[in-house]
């Protein structure tokens, strides 16, 4: 299965050199679930890295997506981008953690 | 008082069968919430580990990014875009699934190559390095994809065994208890009924003789 990185373009470069199978820049939203869109139909794509600010601005359509989603894959990792992790950003397990444990764990070290 | 059964006749037959039910219930509830204890405790390490791979994966891709920046300056971004046009990607991934519990989960192997894929005559030892750094990279990166893979997968399972078990716990068997009770109260009335009648027909002989 192929490893797709969606992101910024210093992020799709870096990650090319080090060898992902495919790499895609979207520019504005729509691009960026259009690609979304396209990825989870291919059958071979394994594992989605993204920019963490791309996921960020479509998250209710990424949400959406995972939910109704069946299989293991694609699995989608949000990555950090150049500019370093976004401040207080909402943990992207987090509702899923809460719900399976019943308790929030993410934010508070334990 | 739970709702009891619907159309259960009020036999000794039935009592038994119902009986047996519950048992079974029973088992099955035990079994199940172990099943979702066992996940749990699964869950808790695999939130653990992914929180120490997060962490090791920002650090090395701020080092990545500082590391590309260097390159771009020294090689010039042009350069090094072509340089990632023609960079030989990995061999696709085998992708496989464990099993935890009965769960499906992703498994991910990483074949990050190892080797450079171009000329050392016009690229400088930063590229190398950032190359380097990057591969670090999506080598944790995968490592979290499949934890984080895994995780959602048991945070679903969890979920739907939680539910099976307050469904037993909670509906199915109290549903079951009120229906023996039921049984057993209309057994036991009839059985009134019935020593009621034998002492009175035995009255009733003792008159007459």
């Amino acid at each position: 299965m192929k490893v797709v990185v969606v992101g910024d373009k210093d992020t799709a470069i870096g990650f090319s050199l080090a060898g992902v199978n495919e790499v895609y820049t979207p520019e504005n939203d729509r691009e960026t679930k259009k690609t979304i869109e396209k990825l989870f139909m291919e059958s071979d794509v394994g594992v989605i890295l993204m920019s963490e600010r791309l996921a960020e601005d479509i998250r209710g359509y990424l949400d959406q997506k995972k939910d109704t989603m069946k299989e293991v894959y694609p699995v989608i990792v949000e990555l950090p981008d150049k500019e370093g992790p976004i401040e207080d950003k909402e943990d992207p397990l987090k509702g899923k953690i809460k719900k399976a444990v019943g308790i929030d764990i993410t934010s508070q070290d334990r | 008082m739970a709702e009891r059964l619907e159309d259960v006749k009020p036999t000794r037959m039935e009592l038994l069968r119902i009986r047996k039910r519950k048992i079974l219930a029973e088992n099955g509830h035990d079994l199940l919430s172990e099943k979702k204890d066992a996940l749990i405790n699964e869950f808790f390490k695999i939130v653990d580990q992914r929180k120490e791979i997060r962490n090791e994966l920002e650090t090395v891709l701020q080092e990545s990014f500082e590391k590309l920046t260097e390159a771009q300056m020294i090689v010039g971004s042009n350069e090094l875009e072509s340089l990632a046009d023609g960079a030989v990607s990995m061999d696709e991934l085998d992708i496989g699934s464990d099993n935890i519990m009965g769960v499906k989960v992703p498994e991910v192997e990483s074949k990050i190559l190892e080797d450079k894929f171009y000329g050392y005559a016009d690229t400088s030892v930063k590229v190398d390095e950032a190359v380097e750094k990057f591969r670090e990279a999506l080598k944790l990166s995968l490592r979290a994809a499949e934890i984080e893979g895994k995780l959602t997968k048991l945070a679903e399972e969890i979920e739907k065994a939680k539910r099976r078990v307050n469904a037993l716990e909670y509906i199915y068997i109290p549903k079951l208890e009120a229906t023996i009770k039921y049984i057993e109260r209309q057994l036991e009335e009839r059985e009134r009924e019935d020593f009621f009648r034998r002492k009175k027909i035995k009255s009733m002989m003792e008159e007459r003789d």
